[in-house]
């Protein structure tokens, strides 16, 4: 593995005892939980790590619940099955706690980033023992692009507290994703969106 | 990672169908769009708008249409290619057998999903059982990379002067067509260079050496073409492993029609194919921790069927578990199992030997349920009665 992309922040991530690192992200249909995925997981693939994205293809319809999974190692990834303890869950839609599970599977040492302008939801997962974040994603999008976009900017979520790589590299595909799709400002304004999630994203 | 594999790659096992496609550019692709096999189509019909390609793509109202214009375009000694998925191969298949009976070495991916009905867009493996005596070679995909690697190294594989006969890609339909993952590419020149010039031998087009293709064949002869089709099959055997031989040069990883994943020393072994191999490896990696000596045959080489060679790497064992995506109904167990079970007997020694027919319409396979087939083999050599052939993750 070549992870040249990451030596000046001296990043030295610890994949533990599974050998790697497992997020699910949990929207609706149209929020963009399919990208998030693909985004992340070709950002990890630029630092040099095995990566894996799917989604969970289920009745497609904007609304209905949508979820989507990656892996990230260090060594080539063999496990073609969904992701049924994630380490991280990045939760797009708050409302979704009343309709499903969303911490299913997940034990004191597992992370949930939820999509929210304030801690309020707390009550809805109550038996859940591990840190929660949260970032208003949805706001942010909202002021910079004019939509709610929340799945490029809580990337800015997961590089803060995944630690797995540098936010800088997440821009870094989204520059080179974007830059020959979009104007050179609204390229520039999703990167801003990724760096205010980054700072904005709070303990809950 | 390997000598000539350097570029590295996130994609789906569906783009890297369409990626050896675009690197391979055959004369005519020939399709009709079906989930899952449509991001196939999708990306290669872009490569052509690109002129990526120097491919002409006939985009014909049918999968039955598809393979006809196939049959034609092979026939007439393009070299050509393909792909479906699930009842798109179902109504190819009459123009499924003319193909390899007409010894047309037509290349296609099928993204492997349940036949109807009722209607499921997902992953099994009964497409594939459909067609599994038409005399098709038929190569199994973990993942994204060994559907980029069987995908070139099937072209080699079909023209080859002693098998001319149609070769099939599987890949598991969604969870490997459509699961981005990391991979590498050779360069362009590299895939030109290992395939080389297709010089068919006969040619609808060359008048000067004028031949007749598909002509009514009673009893007089249909047999002793039927017996030819079964030499190029056994011919098939030994050139997919020279062609391995050659590929790995390429490659520096080995291939063979079963891979064996720790089985040296194995006492428990799954014999599986496509992407539920992955994840019995992950399982069986699991067990070694636990001091349970776990392994794990990955089928490669479906059709032909190698008894010999799976003998080898399964005599040792002391139970086996072979694991079907598809019913073979009204017969005892699925039809991998017919397969492996058959190998064996002639040989004197044979492990005891479990089936489990599993993801069905694309129910998932989690790691807990291959946790219990390795626990159900344990049992069974502890001398525990276990069902021999049994569904997983089925409700009652």
């Amino acid at each position: 593995m070549d992870t040249s992309n990451l030596s000046e922040e001296n990043f030295n991530f610890d994949f533990g005892s599974k050998g790697m690192l497992e997020i699910k992200f949990i929207g609706r249909g149209g929020l963009g939980a399919k990208s998030a995925g693909e985004i992340l997981a070709l950002t990890a693939s630029e630092v040099g790590f095995f990566v894996q994205a799917f989604p969970e293809y289920g009745a497609e319809r904007m609304g209905a619940p949508v979820k989507s999974f990656v892996r990230i190692s260090d060594q080539p990834i063999y496990v073609h099955s969904y992701v049924t303890n994630p380490d991280i869950v990045v939760l797009l839609d708050k409302t979704l706690t009343k309709v499903l599970d969303v911490t299913e599977g997940m034990d004191e040492n597992s992370i949930l980033i939820v999509n929210s302008e304030a801690c309020d939801f707390k009550e809805e997962l109550k038996d859940f023992r591990g840190k929660i974040y949260f970032v208003d994603a949805s706001g942010i999008s909202l002021k910079l692009l004019n939509h709610n976009f929340p799945n490029t900017s809580l990337l800015g979520a997961v590089a803060k507290v995944a630690k797995v790589f540098p936010v800088r590299i997440i821009n870094q595909y989204v520059e080179k994703k974007f830059k020959n799709k979009l104007s050179d400002e609204l390229v520039e304004k999703n990167k801003q969106t990724v760096l205010e999630a980054y700072k904005e994203t709070k303990l809950c | 990672m390997n000598a000539k594999l350097k570029i590295r790659k996130v994609l789906s096992g569906a783009q890297a169908a369409a990626e050896a496609m675009r690197q391979i550019d055959p004369d005519v692709v020939a399709v009709y769009p079906i989930t899952p096999q449509t991001p196939i189509a999708m990306q290669f019909a872009e490569f052509v708008n690109e002129k990526k390609v120097h491919t002409e793509m006939i985009r014909v109202e049918s999968e039955h249409s598809a393979m006809s214009a196939c049959v034609g375009s092979a026939a007439a000694g393009a070299r050509t290619m393909t792909a479906t998925s699930s009842n798109g191969l179902a109504l190819m298949t009459e123009v499924v057998y003319i193909a390899s009976s007409t010894r047309l070495p037509i290349v296609m991916n099928l993204a492997d999903r349940a036949l109807s009905g009722p209607i499921n867009i997902h992953g099994d493996h009964s497409d594939a059982m459909l067609v599994r005596d038409a005399s098709w070679i038929m190569l199994a995909s973990e993942n994204a990379q060994d559907v980029y690697e069987n995908t070139i190294m099937a072209v080699r594989i079909a023209e080859h002067k002693d098998v001319l006969l149609p070769v099939m890609i599987l890949q598991d339909g969604f969870i490997t067509s459509h699961s981005a993952e990391t991979m590498y590419l050779f360069e362009d020149e590299t895939v030109k260079d290992f395939i080389g010039e297709y010089n068919p031998k006969y040619s609808l087009l060359r008048t000067e050496q004028p031949i007749t293709i598909g002509p009514l064949d009673l009893f007089d002869y249909y047999f002793e073409h039927k017996r030819q089709q079964i030499e190029a099959m056994e011919n098939a055997k030994r050139v997919i492993k020279e062609v391995f031989d050659q590929f790995s040069k390429l490659t520096g990883k080995t291939y063979n029609y079963f891979e064996g994943y720790k089985t040296d020393d194995a006492e428990f072994i799954i014999v599986t194919m496509n992407s539920s191999v992955g994840t019995a490896k992950f399982v069986a990696d699991e067990f070694r921790k636990k001091g349970v000596k776990a392994g794990v045959v990955k089928i490669r080489v479906f059709r032909p069927f190698m008894d010999e060679e799976i003998v080898k790497l399964l005599k040792d064992a002391k139970v086996v578990a072979v694991l079907d995506r598809a019913a073979s109904f009204g017969s005892n167990g699925g039809p991998i199992f017919h397969d492996v079970r058959s190998a064996f007997y002639e040989s004197e020694k044979k492990p005891k030997m479990l089936n489990y027919i599993y993801g069905l319409g694309g129910r998932e396979l989690s790691v807990e349920m291959l946790k219990k087939v390795y626990s159900d083999m344990v049992k069974v050599n502890e001398g525990i009665k276990v069902e021999q052939i049994q569904c997983l993750g089925v409700r009652d």
